[in-house]
């Protein structure tokens, strides 16, 4: 039971928080949620699809399919995430406006359903494959019960928490998070190409888990939180920075175009 | 972020087909929840070629914190995961879905 | 935050939930550390058992026999189906006896502890000791799997019941919540059922701590709001009245300066000077009249009339105003009973009239039409004056809005308070007004009346002012 709730509340609060930050995000933008439907219903069918075709999936590329599709849906979903911090933060530098915004509503579409889809097969693999099979439903199933519930009511606060906050907090404190998430989005990925051999195996540059180890509550929620590594490599830690600064650009950028407006409207 | 996957392919090619002539591979089976051989040992400093063959009917994550590796394979199927180059020590791995009895280290020498 | 019934459901049962499943996972773990703890306590009885056998009586041969099936007596249900598998070695590691699970090579190695090691298929718990009295090894295992499972069975049933109450709780709390928030939804229905021009004290029974300020602070406003009210009412009144008497005096003090004048030019001037005091005491009157048929204000008397009937005596009063212009006029239809107050109609039909009159050039047609039709009694004032445009048939229904200001095409200066009176009256009567072009070429006003006796015309008009 305690494993199951292990997996399932991981993938659930890596989930959560990606759709808390949306949403919150959205709604101070001034989007009703519209989105989140069909994002749901996108991202349980991706979840469905990858969990059943998986072992197709994996046969690709020379038994390399899984690791490949997993990091191109892991690098879309950072991609989007940059997109989406440019939008934030261009949002967040003007007065408010309750004028819904289409790209918001895509992005948010797409990053959801990505998240959904990989969190959601995972746990779909785990419950039903698994759990059926090898004829463990109860305790797996109350352990997913607890995992997800545990998961939704981090959720729950976290998403009032950020809603308590004032537009301009609020929407800062998104991008900020969003930065974190596609940075830990960009991580899975490059152990995702490393297990494919796509980018070289390194030493690791530290090791932090004796302070923090991955394996413990902390560690997978500062995983969740934005891709804690005890042992990075070169590799992973400039990836991850390189994310990081793309965001950063995303937010200078949109500074940039404000400074200019206020220029040419003065 | 193009530039990443760009980036990535670089890497690959400047690493990658060198290392592949002669990587060495290492083959676990999972039967009944148990990896086997439980205990898998490797040279330092040198990439290998894990060959992880499910032979159970149900799915199986295997998993690493110390190797960060996470790949799921179904049942009856194999999957392929590249760990190394390594420092010598101990690097314990287990099945997600089992950690109670699927558990194995990979020990580097 | 758009929801308060939503938000304190959510956060309340997320706390509830996260509590209580927290302290599942917590008594789980307890649980299954203590199960642990008594499986290992039978692998070291059986294993301390097994080591009081002499291993002397038993050397020549390898024996096989039986795995031990033994019941727990601490915990029955924890020692169904548990086999124990084991082995006993000499010092140098000879096997001398094994149970058919156990293998023919040592389970684990010569060290005392306990040990997870896999053997036959399975993941075992060993654990070895040395009897150093008879100089053999002892080795003891039982199948982890089934170990987990076993403990996992029941301790499972203990935790199963929490993860059912929690949604149980989350439905309560909703039923809490709105329940608790029914007076927020009272004191809402209360303040949006009232009348608009019904500025009374909210009356609640029962108003909770947390609304006694809201409720407070709503009443203290709307007394405010009716103090303010009144004051305007009886202000506009007040000076209309008081103005009045100086306005009669000015009027016969010209009137007597007239007559004294004997140069022409002085006359004229004096003329002029009648005829503006004249257009102010027509205002004065008709704020009076404004404030007489405010809706709020006006104490009816109503009836049933014959508005054609109340036309044409309207007609009669106020011929002399279109003749002295030279305009058409044509009384049609006949007939049409409506429910309502004489004197404020008599005041609706007067207004309409003199201001298509007043409006229409000299020479032009006018033509009033009473009649009724499928739902009441339908008025129709036309004139083949300008007429307005459709922009400003909103506004000028508004208190002393002239279209184009005073600048009037026709030349007449009016009070601007008209058509403001007749919506009044409109309103009293529950009827409807609607401008449009007249086919005579100006301004049409088509006043619907309900049919009388209708039922509805009883107490105050719902949307007065």
């Amino acid at each position: 039971m305690i494993s199951a709730v292990i997996i399932v509340l991981r993938e659930v609060l890596e989930g959560v928080l990606l759709m808390c930050m949306l949403m919150a995000s959205s709604a101070a933008m001034g989007n009703r949620l519209r989105w989140l439907p069909v994002g749901l219903l996108l991202g349980v069918a991706g979840a469905y699809s990858y969990a059943v075709f998986l072992d197709p999936i994996s046969m690709l590329f020379e038994g390399l399919g899984q690791e490949i599709i997993s990091a191109v849906m892991l690098l879309s979903a950072a991609l989007a995430l940059v997109v989406y911090v440019h939008l934030i933060a261009s949002r967040a530098l003007r007065p408010a406006s309750d004028k819904p915004s289409r790209a918001v509503l895509a992005l948010c579409l797409l990053a959801a359903a990505l998240s959904i889809s990989r969190e959601g097969a995972e746990v779909y693999l785990y419950v039903y494959a698994f759990g059926v099979q090898a004829g463990q439903m109860a305790s797996i199933m109350s352990g997913a019960v607890i995992g997800t519930g545990i998961g939704l009511s981090f959720g729950t606060f976290f998403y009032y928490g950020l809603r308590a906050l004032s537009r301009k907090a609020c929407l800062w404190t998104c991008a900020g998070i969003a930065t974190m998430t596609s940075a830990g989005l960009v991580m899975q990925a490059t152990y995702n190409l490393e297990q494919a051999d796509l980018l070289p195996g390194q030493q690791p540059l530290w090791d932090t888990s004796a302070l923090v180890r991955e394996s413990s509550l902390t560690g997978e929620m500062l995983q969740a939180a934005f891709g804690y590594e005890a042992t990075p490599t070169a590799v992973q830690l400039s990836l991850y920075l390189a994310s990081v600064l793309a965001c950063l650009a995303a937010m200078a950028l949109a500074r940039l175009h404000a400074t200019k407006r206020q220029e040419t409207s003065t | 972020m193009p530039w990443l996957a760009a980036l990535a392919l670089v890497l690959a090619g400047a690493a990658g087909p060198a290392a592949l002539a002669q990587t060495p591979e290492v083959e676990i089976q999972i039967r009944e929840h148990l990896f086997f051989p439980a205990e898998v040992r490797i040279p330092a400093n040198i990439k290998v070629k894990l060959i992880i063959r499910n032979l159970d009917t149900t799915p199986e994550e295997f998993e690493s914190y110390e190797l960060n590796r996470e790949k799921v394979i179904v049942g009856n199927s194999q999957g392929v995961v590249f760990i190394g180059p390594l420092a010598p020590g101990e690097y314990p791995f287990f099945g997600e879905f089992n950690p109670r009895t699927a558990q194995g280290k990979v020990i580097v020498e | 935050m758009t929801s308060i019934r939503i938000f304190l459901t959510l956060s309340v049962s997320a706390l509830i939930l996260l509590v209580s499943f927290l302290s599942a996972i917590r008594g789980f773990r307890e649980s299954m550390v203590e199960a642990e703890l008594l499986f290992d306590q039978q692998l070291l009885e059986h294993a301390k058992m097994l080591s009081l056998l002499n291993p002397s009586a038993l050397s020549g041969g390898v024996r096989v026999v039986q795995d031990l099936v033994l019941p727990n007596v601490v915990n029955p249900e924890l020692g169904d189906e548990m086999q124990i598998a084991y082995q006993i070695f000499t010092e140098q590691g000879g096997l001398i006896l094994r149970s058919v699970l156990a293998p023919v090579t040592p389970m684990s190695p010569f060290e005392v502890g306990f040990r997870e090691v896999n053997f036959g298929s399975y993941r075992w718990r060993v654990l070895a000791i040395l009897d150093e009295e008879q100089s053999h090894w002892v080795l003891t295992a039982q199948r982890i799997d089934i170990r987990y499972d076993l403990a996992e069975g029941i301790i499972l049933d203990a935790v199963v019941p929490t993860i059912v109450t929690v949604p149980l709780a989350a439905v309560l709390i909703w039923l809490f919540v709105s329940f608790g928030l029914r007076p927020l939804q009272t004191l809402a229905r209360e303040v949006q059922a009232r009348e608009a021009s019904d500025l009374s004290p909210v009356r609640l029974d029962q108003v909770p701590r947390e609304l006694t300020q809201l409720s407070r602070s709503i009443n203290d406003l709307l007394r405010r709001l009716h103090g303010s009210f009144e004051r305007e009412k009886r202000f506009a009144a007040d000076a209309a009245h008081e103005l009045r008497t100086p306005i009669s005096i000015l009027k016969v003090q010209v009137h007597n300066l007239l007559q004294e004048l004997e140069a022409p030019a002085a006359r004229a001037s004096a003329r002029e000077l009648r005829e503006g005091i004249d257009a102010m005491g027509h205002l004065v009157e008709q704020i009076l009249e404004l404030n007489r048929t405010a809706p709020d204000q006006y104490s009816m008397r109503f009836q049933p009339l014959d508005l054609h009937a109340l036309a044409q005596e309207v007609v009669s009063q106020d011929f002399d105003q279109i003749l002295q212009r030279g305009q058409e006029f044509e009384l049609e239809g006949g007939g049409g009973t409506v429910l309502g107050d004489a004197t404020a109609l008599r005041s609706l039909l007067h207004n309409l009239l003199t201001n298509a009159s007043k409006y229409t050039p000299e020479g032009g047609r006018l033509r009033l039409r009473v009649a009724p039709d499928d739902h009441g009694t339908c008025c129709t004032m036309e004139d083949s004056g300008p007429g307005i445009p459709e922009q400003y048939r909103e506004r000028v229904f508004d208190r002393f809005y002239r279209l184009h200001g005073d600048q009037h095409d026709s030349g007449v200066s009016g009070s601007g308070l008209g058509l403001a009176i007749v919506k009044h009256i409109v309103d009293m009567h529950h009827a409807s007004i609607t401008l449009g072009r007249s086919e005579l070429g100006g301004l049409q006003v088509l006043v619907r009346f309900p049919a009388a006796g209708g039922g509805r015309i009883a107490g105050l008009p719902e949307e007065a002012a």
